[in-house]
């Protein structure tokens, strides 16, 4: 698996295969939680050109340098998760952490990339600018979905009211189910 | 990745690891991360140890791992794994044990396979 090759068959069966050691998922969840932090905050760092110590003081006190340097550090991982809040909110990036099944983590896994190491900022989250162009032109078909309905009832209600015995599928149903109604109770 | 072949025919650092689950999920992610990440990589994960010899580190459980190896263009080639503990190898003649088969390697004497923890 060179940078950026995609994972092969092999290797994704081999995965699934090592996963049914519980020693083996162990280290797959521990290595997920702490490399990854880890690696993140190394790269939105250099990202942002920035030194440990201006996180630091983008935390409030230049004097936590020593932490981001150990946060840094994938072996340490004796995360707080007030702390991990606050640097999510330097970088104005998202924080996820919650338990899931092993196949969202497998999923993640497969599909984890450089990128996934620079999470995008609220600002350059080009994902959530789709999204909101989405919600847009959804609400744009359900007002088109709306006035075709309103304009198919008011067509039917004219068309009902210009001639009722005729034009009413509905009642004629409704008369003839209410005759085979009749016709079953006298039986 | 790479690494080395025994006189079984099999991998010697596969072999090693497998008497450490946890440890070769650990690898398999830091590896993962190391090759997303760009160069250079920190010496708290890789670290030069002269003789155009690296090292690899990560941690599972309490314990301190180590794989050593060479680089050969874009591959790394894991010659010998081992534990560490308070500056001291286990086994504690590795560094000379990857400078020999680094040799072996390098003059053809040695196979080398592909390596997936």
């Amino acid at each position: 698996m060179a940078n950026g090759e995609q994972l092969t068959l092999n290797h994704k069966e081999r995965l699934l295969e090592q996963l049914k050691n519980a020693d083996y998922r162990r280290g797959f969840i521990e290595g997920h939680a702490k490399d990854t932090i880890a690696f993140q905050l190394r790269t939105l760092r250099k990202a942002m050109e920035w030194e440990q110590r201006d996180v630091a003081e983008r935390l409030g006190n230049a004097k936590l340098q020593p932490m981001i340097s150990r946060y840094e550090n994938p072996d340490y991982g004796r995360y707080s998760i007030s702390t991990l809040l606050e640097l999510a909110a330097v970088f104005d990036v998202a924080l996820v952490v919650r338990f899931a099944p092993f196949s969202e983590l497998v999923g993640w896994d497969w599909s984890s990339d450089a990128v996934t190491l620079c999470p995008a900022s609220f600002e350059d989250d080009v994902k959530l600018a789709q999204l909101s162009k989405q919600i847009e032109a959804e609400k744009r078909l359900a007002a088109q979905i709306q006035s075709h309905i309103r304009t198919a009832e008011t067509t039917q209600n004219q068309q009902s009211k210009a001639n009722p015995q005729t034009q009413n599928p509905l009642g004629e149903m409704a008369t003839g189910n209410a005759g085979s109604a009749k016709a079953a109770s006298a039986a | 990745m790479q690494e080395i072949v025994g006189t079984n025919g099999k991998g010697v650092i596969t072999a090693w690891l497998s008497g450490y689950d946890d440890a070769r999920a650990r690898f398999r992610i830091r590896m993962m991360r190391l090759r997303q990440s760009q160069r250079p990589w920190p010496k708290t994960e890789f670290r030069p140890l002269g003789k155009g010899r690296f090292e690899i580190k990560w941690k599972a459980g309490k314990k301190e791992f180590r794989a050593i190896g060479f680089e050969r263009g874009d591959c790394f080639v894991i010659v010998i794994g081992c534990t560490h503990k308070q500056n001291v190898y286990d086994p504690h003649d590795c560094l000379n044990t990857a400078t020999r088969r680094k040799g072996e390697v390098e003059r053809g004497e040695r196979r080398t396979i592909d390596f997936e923890p």
